[in-house]
């Protein structure tokens, strides 16, 4: 973690608005990719992502060492989402959730239906596979390619150096091109 | 960190670098340095090209889930609109805080109910409300909330009939309107309304008492635009009684046919019905005329003799009276004659506060015959002739028609006076004979009878006319002469028919008319039957029965006065009975004067036992007048003297006597008696053995003598029983003598008053029972029985048993426990045995010594019997617990529990730990 970043925490649990928007700006790819991964849905993800920066502004002061931020923020992502899980199961139990059918409904203007299920199906598996990595392996891929940000940023994100990220990227890839299952990389061969 | 370049060759630094690169995460020259490597090395360019499909399809399969750019930018503006931390209240604070307002909500809640429920606001199961039964009563006015509770009922139903009452008797039905038969169909609806709810408060609140009425006549429906004759101009519905909202009977309503007068009077008797009136006879003023040949002209007679009899004929308009002599009533004298039946018409009306609407009547056509008798009984008959004559004569237009009298065989005259006088004449001439003739004589009745020809009459009148209208036709035919002759001739003798019909009908119009003019009045005198004078004749009989010691002197004494008072014996005899027994019976007879002291000197010949006094007076001759005199014939005396040798005495004594020696005490009493002279009936002596000696002692003394018996048997012994039997008064016992059957019986076999039974162990037995034996004599008692027992085992059982006076009883038993280890104490009283001073208590005590193979609290059943009692406790203890807790701690529990799923559902309940989890 770079000494800015622990500098934004601790002027962030003063108080101070900027200083916390600066550290959302910051992580906010991070723990969306985080939650991306577990849950598999971009809107959910986004939802959940900003619940876990509410909850984390308003309990920011609780933070006692600045420098854990990130693992504390991501902590508070899995919270959130064990406790969305948890209150989406309430609610299928309670009541069948009014489905967006008439939405669904309407025609696409993206690809076509067959093809949208096809890379649905293809996503699902590569999530899958993302999940399987370590989780150092893990975020680096997911923010590069979920939320589809540039070296740097994955950096900033990550709050990691230069040299550290570029290994963890070359080791994720390798590791992950090795699970992807055959016809997917027979697909991107092919 | 540039470190790869010294250390390792091209071509795994570019196949490191392949992910980085494709990322853009290398600057200029090292992507140089990597492409010119990835240029010659066809591995490396493979590589690429791999690294570079997957790195595509990775991101054009991710496309379209990439959030974008505005992430951040969604976040923070997200963030903005959040509410700063709370820097005072975490969220625990939050929950504390909820929690203590639930409890203090609760807390409240069930003080309010509390204090509810102690006003009695709030009735809970079981609780029944009874503060405010009888207490003072609800208003039920406007602003007093409602209770809905029974006995609220009752009062607001209470509440209700004081209204109804209240407003009942002020309650004006008078209809404004004077307009027809509908206006009082109008107004009835009203009477049954106020009525109907009055009814209603009184069948269920009996118990309330409906108030008096200041005045229980003033509950007056009055309804006036009915009325169809001015006689009254008011229809009166009156109820009287005590009380205002009173029920009228349907059926007493008495529509008067002559719709005059419409009044109805509901008396004491009958206020409890209950009732509204009809008017299916009610009468139209329109309709006068048919009315009035319909309808009678009676105005009730029996209930008003002061009515004016005789009523108007009013003739319609068209036709003129026929009869001058047919009076028409002053009608305002008519109300003055009968205030209580029809007030002056203006008089209701002015007090409603409506003026009498009433439409100009038709005048009355009634045609009445009145007749009447009159029955007198006086001294003279001629006299009584006489003075009729007189009054006949004052009175206009009225004469005698007939007179007859007759001689009866008891030679008094009876006989009648048929007189006629003008009909207004005929109440004033009934009253005037009833003061004249009443004066002097009597009067046995009254009848006067009215009869309404009306109806008769007018036909009668139109028949009349029509037969004159024929009459006039047939003179009209026989006066022109057409026709022919034969038709003329009938038509005359048509003519001849008609007017001999005429006649009749004017004949009997005439008749009529003078028997509704000249009343017929017919006056009966009787002479009085006189009655001769007449006497009494009073006797009287004395019998008597006297008690006396010796009954020849007595006798002897009693001739001597009969022969001092000039009496005359009629029967005399002494005679001499068995057993020494005398009798004698004297009858004899005085004259009335000495009655009275012969009496007295029978009292002081002996005791009178029985008198009986009659006295018989007998009429002599015809029927008595008040004022016959009486003549006392001579007295007779039935006098019976008798000695008291052989009577039965009256009271019978047996006793019980417990005395300390029985032959003693036989002695002195039978000493006794023989000083006061009095009989021995039965005396004898039982002495079967030393402890079982009786004695038997009946006798007869004189009461005066009671006294000295009594201080003998007191101080011979104790009266335990006494039994007084007394039989009921005759001729054959005395209460002179008092017979005694006196039971001696010793003291030492009376029953002990009390039993003790006492077991006690004691160290050292045939001690104690010596000590005990020593104890009882000291306090005077015996010891009746000792029996010791000795087992082989060292256990020595005593069985002692004492005979102790009562008093002494409580301090012995109380010495004998004290001496040993009390195992057994029981104590019962005979409430049959007698307490007094030689009541006894008995002992019975057993003693043992104290040996014991096991120890009274060892052994199987003692060990069984603690664990039992531990488990029990235990068991008792634990329910305690349950209770408790389902009673206490369980609704608590369900609170808290209740208040935690309420602050689980809020969805910020996500744990925020304060250090990272390891990574």
């Amino acid at each position: 973690m770079s000494d800015t970043d622990t500098a934004l925490v601790a002027r962030a649990r003063d108080g101070d608005r900027a200083a916390f928007e600066e550290l959302v700006r910051r992580t906010s790819r991070l723990v969306f990719a985080r939650l991306y991964l577990d849950t598999g849905r971009s809107d959910r993800a986004e939802d959940l992502l900003q619940e876990t920066y509410l909850l984390a502004f308003r309990s920011l002061r609780r933070l006692t060492d600045p420098t854990v931020f990130r693992p504390w923020l991501l902590a508070i992502a899995h919270n959130v989402l064990i406790d969305d899980s948890r209150r989406a199961s309430r609610l299928k139990r309670a009541a069948p959730p009014a489905a967006d059918l008439p939405l669904a409904l309407l025609p696409s203007a993206g690809p076509r239906p067959d093809e949208m299920a096809q890379r649905e199906e293809l996503r699902a598996r590569v999530l899958s596979v993302l999940r399987s990595l370590p989780e150092e392996y893990r975020l680096p891929l997911t923010l590069r390619y979920i939320t589809g940000a540039n070296y740097d940023d994955i950096g900033e994100q990550l709050g990691l150096t230069n040299g550290s990220l570029r290994g963890l990227l070359h080791r994720g890839l390798k590791m992950l091109r090795d699970r992807l299952p055959p016809d997917f990389k027979a697909g991107l061969d092919g | 960190m540039r470190y790869t370049e010294g250390t390792m060759s091209d071509h795994t630094w570019a196949e490191e670098h392949v992910a980085a690169y494709l990322a853009g995460g290398l600057d200029a020259p090292e992507a140089e340095r990597l492409e010119a490597h990835a240029r010659d090395c066809p591995a490396c360019a493979a590589a690429l090209a791999a690294a570079r499909r997957l790195d595509g399809g990775l991101s054009v399969l991710f496309a379209g889930v990439q959030p974008g750019p505005e992430l951040q930018d969604r976040a923070v503006a997200r963030l903005r609109t959040a509410d700063p931390p709370s820097p005072v209240f975490g969220r625990w604070a939050v929950r504390v805080a909820a929690s203590v307002a639930a409890v203090l909500m609760l807390g409240a809640f069930g003080a309010l109910a509390g204090a509810v429920m102690q006003r009695g606001g709030l009735p809970l199961p079981g609780h029944v409300r009874l503060k405010r039964e009888g207490g003072e009563r609800p208003r039920i006015s406007g602003q007093s909330p409602p209770d809905y509770g029974p006995s609220a009922l009752n009062e607001f139903l209470g509440t209700l009939i004081y209204d109804a009452s209240d407003s009942m008797p002020a309650k004006d039905l008078t209809n404004e309107d004077p307009g027809l038969q509908s206006n009082l169909e109008a107004a009835l609806p009203q009477i049954e309304r106020v009525e109907q709810q009055s009814v209603d408060a009184a069948v269920r609140q009996d118990n309330i008492g409906l108030p008096n009425a200041p005045d229980t006549d003033t509950f007056a429906l009055a309804i006036p635009g009915l009325n169809t004759s001015d006689l009254t101009s008011t229809h009166k519905l009156r109820v009287s009684g005590t009380t205002p909202p009173g029920r009228i009977n349907t059926n007493s309503i008495d529509t008067n046919a002559d719709g005059s007068v419409w009044a109805l009077r509901g008396h004491g008797s009958m206020s409890n019905m209950r009732g509204y009136g009809t008017t299916s006879n009610a009468v139209l003023p329109s309709d006068s005329y048919a009315t009035h040949l319909g309808s009678g002209v009676m105005e009730r007679p029996a209930v008003s003799p002061h009515l004016n009899l005789f009523s108007p004929v009013f003739k319609p308009g068209d036709h003129k009276p026929v009869f001058a002599a047919i009076a028409q009533p002053d009608p305002k004298k008519e109300p003055a004659k009968e205030p209580d039946k029809a007030p002056p018409p203006a008089a209701k009306p002015a007090a409603d506060g409506v003026p009498a609407p009433a439409p100009e009547p038709e005048p009355e056509r009634r045609v009445i015959l009145r007749s009447g008798d009159i029955e007198f009984e006086v001294p003279s008959f001629d006299t009584a002739h006489a003075t009729v004559t007189k009054i006949i004569g004052n009175i206009k237009g009225a004469f005698v028609s007939t007179v007859n009298s007759e001689k009866l065989p008891n030679g008094k005259v009876k006989g009648s006076v048929t007189v006629r006088v003008p009909a207004a004449s005929l109440d004033g001439l009934v009253a005037e004979l009833r003061k004249d003739l009443g004066a002097t004589g009597e009067l046995k009745g009254v009848r006067l009878a009215a009869q309404d020809v009306t109806k008769q009459y007018f036909d009668l009148e139109s028949r009349l006319r029509a037969a004159r209208t024929m009459e006039q036709r047939l003179l009209q035919i026989i006066k022109e002469g057409k026709g022919e002759i034969k038709l003329l001739l009938e038509a005359e003798k048509e003519l001849g028919v008609r007017r001999t019909t005429i006649e009749e009908f004017e004949g009997e119009l005439r008749f009529y008319a003078n028997r509704a003019a000249l009343s017929t009045l017919t006056i009966s005198i009787t002479e009085k039957e006189i009655r001769a004078a007449a006497g009494f004749t009073e006797n009287e009989r004395v019998q008597a029965g006297v008690e006396v010691e010796d009954v020849d002197a007595a006798y002897q004494q009693l001739r001597k006065a009969i022969e001092d008072a000039k009496g005359r014996v009629t029967k005399s005899e002494v005679k001499q009975l068995s057993a020494g027994q005398f009798n004698a019976t004297v009858n004899f007879e005085l004259a009335p004067d000495a009655g009275g002291p012969m009496r007295d000197r029978l009292r002081q010949l002996g005791r009178v036992a029985r008198l009986e006094i009659d006295r018989v007076t007998q009429a002599e001759g015809g029927t008595l007048p008040s004022d016959a005199k009486t003549r006392r014939g001579d007295t007779v005396f039935l006098v019976q003297l008798y000695n008291l040798a052989n009577v039965t005495p009256r009271e019978t004594a047996t006793l019980q006597v417990a005395v300390t020696d029985v032959s003693a005490a036989y002695q002195a009493l039978r000493d006794a008696v023989a000083k006061t002279a009095g009989r021995v009936l039965n005396a004898q002596l039982n002495e079967q053995d030393r402890t079982n000696v009786t004695a038997q002692f009946d006798f007869e003394v004189r009461r005066a003598d009671e006294p000295a018996i009594r201080a003998a048997l007191d101080a011979a012994g104790e009266v335990v029983s006494r039994q007084v039997a007394r039989a009921p008064e005759g001729e054959n016992v005395t209460d002179a003598k008092v017979l005694y059957k006196a039971t001696l019986l010793s003291a030492a076999r009376l029953k002990p008053r009390e039993v003790t039974v006492l077991g006690i162990e004691v160290s050292d037995v045939d001690q104690t029972a010596a000590a005990f034996a020593k104890y009882a004599a000291d306090a005077k008692g015996r010891q009746a029985d000792t029996q010791f027992t000795r087992e082989p085992s060292g256990k020595v059982t005593a069985k002692l048993s004492f005979e102790v006076p009562l008093a002494a009883a409580a301090t012995l038993v109380k010495q004998f426990k004290d001496a040993g280890t009390v195992r057994v104490s029981q104590s019962v009283r005979d409430p049959q045995a007698s307490e007094g001073k030689y009541a006894t208590a008995r002992i019975d005590v057993t003693l043992t010594n104290q040996v014991g193979i096991v120890p009274a609290d060892d052994g199987l059943w003692p060990q069984v019997r603690r664990g039992l009692t531990y488990s029990v406790s235990v068991l008792l203890t634990s329910v305690t617990w349950v209770v408790f807790g389902l009673c206490v701690v369980l609704p608590w529990a369900v609170i808290a529990w209740v208040v935690y799923r309420t602050v689980r559902r809020r969805p910020a309940t996500v744990v925020v730990p304060t250090t990272p989890p390891p990574a």
